[in-house]
């Protein structure tokens, strides 16, 4: 993997925000009679900005190997809820570091964590959005 | 009957909460664990049916758990369904050989885990029906009344029935018998509820209430219990 092939116009075809992922979950709230998709969201917002912080802390002292799990819990998280451009972000980011690509590491996982910080912001934004509408 | 416990081990919150919500829906009671090290523990606290487990944790892997469950004795018997990010081959190979019953690729879609979950719980039901207790009741030329395996009836009641087991069975705890004796009587298997359990020197004597008999199979059991009588007496 080379340095160049980490931008955001890769990403293009993903779509930020697949809305009907969460139909499933305004169906289980109606069938268990909870507010199922408000629990998911603010867990999820909770374990996100945890992610966060935890990626840069791990970044700072260049632990490599724990920023993949990071990417691999976020990359579950953001599928689940049908983010598809931050699924495939954290994707990339996983196998980049299993890869053990001895290729400019430092240079490339900061650039994935930026482009993933970029859409944890954007994406975060639309759910909150999409959870006040509901 | 008591509601079956589902056990799922995951560090990520998301995907146990997503867990909840489709095990609560489909009528079991789920049990959280975000730290693998507290399997065991946890175990021996709940009576579990099924472990949903993941795949890769830190720490402790799924992998990990898994074979320290089939280990124990008590608790190998237990169904394990693995969560995994990747469906590779080595990590299927790996969690089928080491006896996972089957798994469920991340990100977990809630339609698939609530089939496959509802499934293997239903077979888990129809396994433990099979090889539970098994009533093989065989009148012998005394007319004594034999049960292989399990356990032996001491005495069958118009609405009650008594037996011997080597194992105790909680009070309230409803099962349905596969007894050959009511096959005989021509009476589907009643569902039995567990009245009292005591134990003696040799085992459990536990007396059952026979639930949901019609007047039609009450009369044919006091047809049966009158012709023991009389088998006995001559």
């Amino acid at each position: 993997m080379t340095t160049t092939a980490i931008t955001s116009d890769k990403y293009n075809n993903f779509e930020s925000f697949e809305a009907k992922k969460l139909d499933v979950f305004i169906q289980l709230g109606k069938d268990l009679d909870e507010d199922v998709l408000s629990e998911m969201l603010y867990t999820y917002f909770q374990t996100t900005e945890e992610t966060i912080q935890n990626f840069k802390a791990h970044f700072a002292n260049k632990d490599f190997k724990s920023i993949a799990h990071l990417a691999h819990k976020l990359k579950s998280s953001s599928g689940q809820l049908g983010l598809q451009k931050l699924h495939q972000l954290c994707t990339d980011l996983e196998n980049f570091v299993h890869s053990e690509s001895s290729d400019n590491v430092e240079l490339n996982v900061n650039k994935y964590l930026t482009l993933i910080f970029d859409e944890t912001h954007l994406t975060t934004a639309l759910l909150s959005n999409f959870l006040k509408a509901a | 009957m008591s509601v079956k416990n589902i056990l799922v081990i995951d560090d990520n919150k998301n995907d146990l909460l997503m867990a909840k919500f489709v095990i609560k829906r489909l009528g079991y009671n789920p049990i959280l664990l975000e730290n693998p090290k507290h399997v065991i523990d946890t175990l021996k606290a709940y009576p579990i049916s099924l472990i949903v487990l993941d795949y890769e944790m830190p720490g402790m892997t799924g992998l990990d758990v898994l074979k320290k469950i089939k280990k124990e004795q008590v608790f190998n018997h237990i169904p394990v369904v693995m969560l995994t990010g990747n469906s590779t081959d080595t990590t299927v190979k790996n969690t089928v050989m080491v006896g996972a019953k089957d798994y469920i690729v991340k990100p977990i879609d809630p339609t698939i885990f609530e089939t496959k979950i509802s499934k293997i719980m239903k077979d888990n039901i129809q396994t433990e029906k099979n090889e539970w207790i098994e009533y093989e009741v065989q009148k012998n030329k005394n007319t004594e009344i034999k049960i292989y395996n399990y356990s032996s009836i001491i005495s069958i009641g118009e609405l009650t029935l008594t037996f011997h087991t080597n194992q105790d069975y909680p009070v309230g705890f409803t099962f349905f018998s596969d007894s050959k004796l009511f096959e005989e009587l021509e009476i589907k298997n009643p569902a039995l509820k567990v009245e009292s359990s005591t134990q003696t020197h040799t085992g459990f004597a536990v007396q059952c209430l026979m639930l949901g008999l019609s007047e039609a199979e009450l009369k044919k059991i006091r047809l049966y219990q009158k012709l023991l009588h009389s088998q006995k007496a001559s």
